[in-house]
C-alpha cells in the first residue's frame, strides 16, 4: 500500500500552520506536506509521487507569483494527479473568481477563510473518502478516520477473498 | 398696391443709348467679375440689362455676407446716387451679362432737368427702391426669427450640457464605486487571512491551557516549561522548504513518533532540540517522555500567542492604511508626504499585487499641498491600470523623486505591452478603454485614467505616459511642491 499524502499550499506562515494543525488528526493515515508557493508545491508533488500518491491538495487562492487556481488546473491536467482531490482555500470576498476556479480546475470544493474546523474536517474527510474509494482496494485502514459508512458499504460489495 | 408702369427694359435701354447726352455706354461683364468695391469711390450708375450681380457686405473681420442680388432692371450704384460717398457694398457678377453705365453726375443732371429721362428712369428707380425696402423688411423678419431660433437652441444646448454633466458625474461615481468594490474585496482578503490565523489560534490555545488546570505540571518542571513558552513566543516561522527537510530528518530518526509532534519539534531551534532529545533519550522514563510532550504543548501555546500578536498587528496596520487612504475630511488641503498615501494604497492592494514582483523605491520628498484622499484615488487608478496591463504576471515599479526645481514626481511603471504612441493622448479620455466590456469585478469603464488626470490637474500638476526600454508603460505624475 502506497502512502496517500495531503498537500497544503499557503503563503502566510501563520495561516499555513493553522491549516496543518487543524488537519493533524488525519495525519495518522495521511502524511501532510506543505509549501508556500506554486513552484515549491510542484517540487513537493514530484517528491510525493516518488513515494506514494497525492490524495488531496488544499491550496490558497492568491499566492505570490502563480495563483492557486492556475496551479490546481495544471495538477488536473497532469494524468498522475488528475484524480487527486482539489480544494481551494480562499479569502477572496468576490464569488466570481471562485466560481471560475471551480469550473476551470474541476475543483472539488472551496473553503472560505476564516474557516470553521468542523467544516474543514468534514470537507477533507469527504474528499479523502472519495479518493480512497476511487483509488484503493484495501479500505480497512481508513475506516475510522474517513466516512466509515460509505467505506463499509463498498467493502460489503467487494468479493470475499478466496477461501484458503 | 400702386403699380408703376414700366416700359420693357430693352426699350428703355435703346432709348437711353440713343440719347448722346446720357453719355451711356454698354458694359459687358463676366461671371465673378467685381464691378464695384466696398470702400472705393464709384462714379457710375448702371442699369442691369442682362445677368445677375451679387451684392456683398464685409464685416469687421473681413468676412463677406450676401445682402442681395441685382437683376435686370435694377441699378448698380443706387445708394451712391445722392451722397457720392465711397461704395457701401461690393458687387460681383454672379453670371455673365451686361449693363448700361452712365456717369453719376450726368445721371443726376438729366434726372432733374430732362423730363423724358425722368419719365423713363423714375418708375425704374422707384421700383428699385421699393424692392430694396421690401428686402430690408424681409431681412428684419428673418433676423427676428433667427434670434428666436437661436434662443431656443441655446436653451436646448444648456439642457443637453446639464444632462451630459449629470451623466458624467454618474459615470465617475460608478467608476469610483467599481474601484471601491475592488478595494473592499482586497481589504476583505487582507483581513480574512489574519482573522483566520487569529480565530484558529484562539481555538487551538484552549486545549493546552485546559490541560494545565486538569494536570498541573510539577513545580520542578516549571522553569523548563516557561522556556518552552518563551521559545514558542519568540520563534520565527520556518520557511516551508527548511521545515520539510527538518521534518523528514526527524521522521528518519524517530519513526515511532507521530508526525504532528515531529512537525512541532522541527520548529524548535536545533541546538535546543538536541538538548531536549538527549534529556529524554539518555533516560527514557515515562515522566521524561511526558515532559517532552508537555514541553511541545507549551511551546505550541507560545507560537499561538505569537500568531495572535502578528495577526492582530496585521489587522491594525490594514486599518491604519485604510484610515490614511480615505482621510475622512476630503475637502481639506494638507501638506503631506506623498509616500504615505502611496504606501497605504499599496498595502490595501496587497492581495491584487501578490502575483507581481513589486519594486518600491521611495526616497524622501518635500511635502506637497494636496487633498490626500484624491491623490490616493490617483495612485489607485494608476495601480489598477498597471495590473490590468500586466495580466497574470509582471513587475510593478513605484518610484518617486524631485526633478525640476519646485516639483516632485511619482512614477508607476508596469511591464505590460506599453501604450502605442498614437493612443498616448486618447487613453486619458473618458470612455476610452482597451479592456473591452466592463466586468463585474469593476473597472473597464474607461474612466480611471480620465479621473486621475482630472484630479492631478486640480492639483496643478500634470501626468505623462511613455514606454520604457525594458518594455511596459510608465505613468509619471508631476506635482508642485508646497509653498511654491
Amino acid at each position: 500500500m502506497s502512502k496517500i499524502y495531503i498537500l497544503c499550499i499557503e503563503d502566510e506562515p501563520e495561516v499555513l500552520e493553522a491549516v496543518v494543525r487543524d488537519l493533524a488528526p488525519f495525519e495518522a493515515a495521511f502524511p501532510i506536506e506543505s509549501a508556500s508557493t506554486a513552484a515549491e508545491a510542484r517540487r513537493v508533488v514530484e517528491s510525493i509521487l516518488q513515494q506514494g500518491q497525492l490524495g488531496l491538495v488544499l491550496c490558497d487562492h492568491i499566492l505570490p507569483g502563480e495563483d492557486g487556481v492556475s496551479f490546481l488546473v495544471s495538477l488536473h491536467r497532469d494524468p498522475r494527479t488528475t484524480s487527486s482531490r482539489k480544494v481551494l482555500l480562499t479569502a477572496q470576498a468576490g464569488l466570481t473568481d471562485t466560481i471560475q476556479a471551480v469550473n476551470q480546475a474541476d475543483l472539488n470544493h472551496y473553503i472560505a477563510k476564516p474557516w470553521k474546523p468542523a467544516e474543514l474536517h468534514a470537507v477533507v474527510r469527504q474528499q479523502l473518502t472519495e479518493f480512497v474509494l476511487q483509488n484503493e482496494t484495501n479500505l480497512y485502514p481508513y475506516l475510522s478516520l474517513l466516512d466509515g459508512e460509505r467505506l463499509g458499504e463498498k467493502i460489503r460489495q467487494q468479493p470475499l477473498p478466496p477461501d484458503e | 398696391m400702386v403699380t408703376i408702369p414700366i416700359r420693357p427694359l430693352e426699350k428703355i435701354r435703346n432709348a437711353l443709348a440713343s440719347m448722346p447726352e446720357t453719355e451711356s455706354v454698354d458694359v459687358p461683364f463676366e461671371a465673378g467679375e467685381v464691378l464695384m468695391r466696398e470702400g472705393e469711390r464709384h462714379d457710375h450708375i448702371s442699369l442691369v440689362i442682362q445677368g445677375e450681380i451679387d451684392l456683398l457686405k464685409h464685416n469687421a473681420e473681413g468676412e463677406a455676407f450676401a445682402v442681395g442680388t441685382l437683376r435686370p432692371g435694377q441699378f448698380l450704384g443706387l445708394l451712391l446716387l445722392s451722397s457720392g460717398e465711397t461704395s457701401f457694398l461690393t458687387a460681383r457678377a454672379r453670371t455673365a451679362g451686361r449693363m448700361l453705365s452712365m456717369p453719376r453726375n450726368t445721371f443726376l443732371l438729366l434726372l432733374y432737368n430732362l423730363p423724358g429721362f425722368n419719365q423713363m428712369v423714375g418708375p425704374l428707380l422707384l421700383g428699385n427702391l421699393v424692392s430694396r425696402y421690401r428686402r430690408v423688411v424681409q431681412l428684419h423678419v428673418e433676423v427676428a426669427q433667427l434670434s428666436q431660433e437661436l434662443a431656443a437652441e441655446k436653451q436646448q444646448l444648456q439642457a443637453t450640457i446639464q444632462q451630459l454633466e449629470a451623466t458624467r458625474n454618474r459615470l465617475i461615481q460608478q467608476e469610483k464605486m467599481a474601484t471601491l468594490g475592488q478595494l473592499v474585496a482586497g481589504i476583505a482578503h487582507e483581513i480574512n487571512n489574519p482573522i483566520a490565523s487569529l480565530s484558529r489560534a484562539a481555538d487551538s490555545i484552549e486545549p493546552g491551557l485546559q490541560k494545565w488546570f486538569v494536570t498541573p505540571p510539577r513545580a520542578a518542571d516549571l522553569a523548563l516549561l516557561r522556556q518552552a513558552f518563551l521559545e514558542g513566543l519568540n520563534r520565527q516561522p520556518l520557511q516551508t522548504e527548511v521545515q520539510r527537510e527538518r521534518l523528514a530528518q526527524l521522521e528518519l530518526r524517530f519513526p515511532d513518533l507521530p508526525r504532528p509532534l515531529l512537525r512541532s519539534l522541527a520548529q524548535v531551534e536545533p541546538a535546543l532540540f538536541e538538548e531536549l532529545a538527549y534529556y529524554v533519550i539518555s533516560n527514557p522514563t515515562v515522566e521524561r517522555k511526558d515532559l517532552l510532550r508537555r514541553w511541545v504543548e507549551v511551546f505550541e501555546v507560545g507560537t499561538l500567542v505569537r500568531t495572535i500578536r502578528v495577526a492582530s498587528g496585521r489587522i491594525g496596520s490594514i486599518v491604519r492604511s485604510l484610515k490614511g487612504y480615505s482621510r475622512q475630511d476630503k475637502s481639506v488641503v494638507d501638506e503631506v508626504d506623498l509616500r504615505e498615501g502611496l504606501r497605504d494604497t499599496l498595502v490595501l492592494f496587497g492581495y491584487a499585487l501578490k502575483k507581481y514582483q513589486v519594486i518600491i523605491d521611495l526616497p524622501a520628498l518635500p511635502p506637497v499641498r494636496c487633498r490626500p484622499s484624491e491623490l490616493n484615488q490617483v495612485w489607485t487608478n494608476l495601480i489598477v491600470n498597471a495590473c490590468q496591463a500586466m495580466g497574470e504576471s509582471g513587475t510593478l515599479r513605484v518610484t518617486c523623486g524631485t526633478g525640476d526645481p519646485g516639483w516632485v514626481w511619482v512614477r508607476i511603471q508596469d511591464s505590460g505591452p506599453g501604450v502605442p504612441e498614437d493612443l498616448r493622448e486618447r487613453i486619458f479620455e473618458s470612455g476610452f478603454s482597451t479592456k473591452g466590456t466592463p466586468t463585474a469585478e469593476g473597472a473597464g469603464l474607461g474612466l480611471g485614467l480620465a479621473i486621475a488626470r482630472g484630479l492631478i490637474e486640480q492639483h496643478h500638476g500634470r501626468i505623462e505616459v511613455g514606454n520604457v526600454p525594458e518594455g511596459g508603460a510608465a505613468f509619471t505624475v508631476h506635482l508642485p511642491v508646497a509653498g511654491q
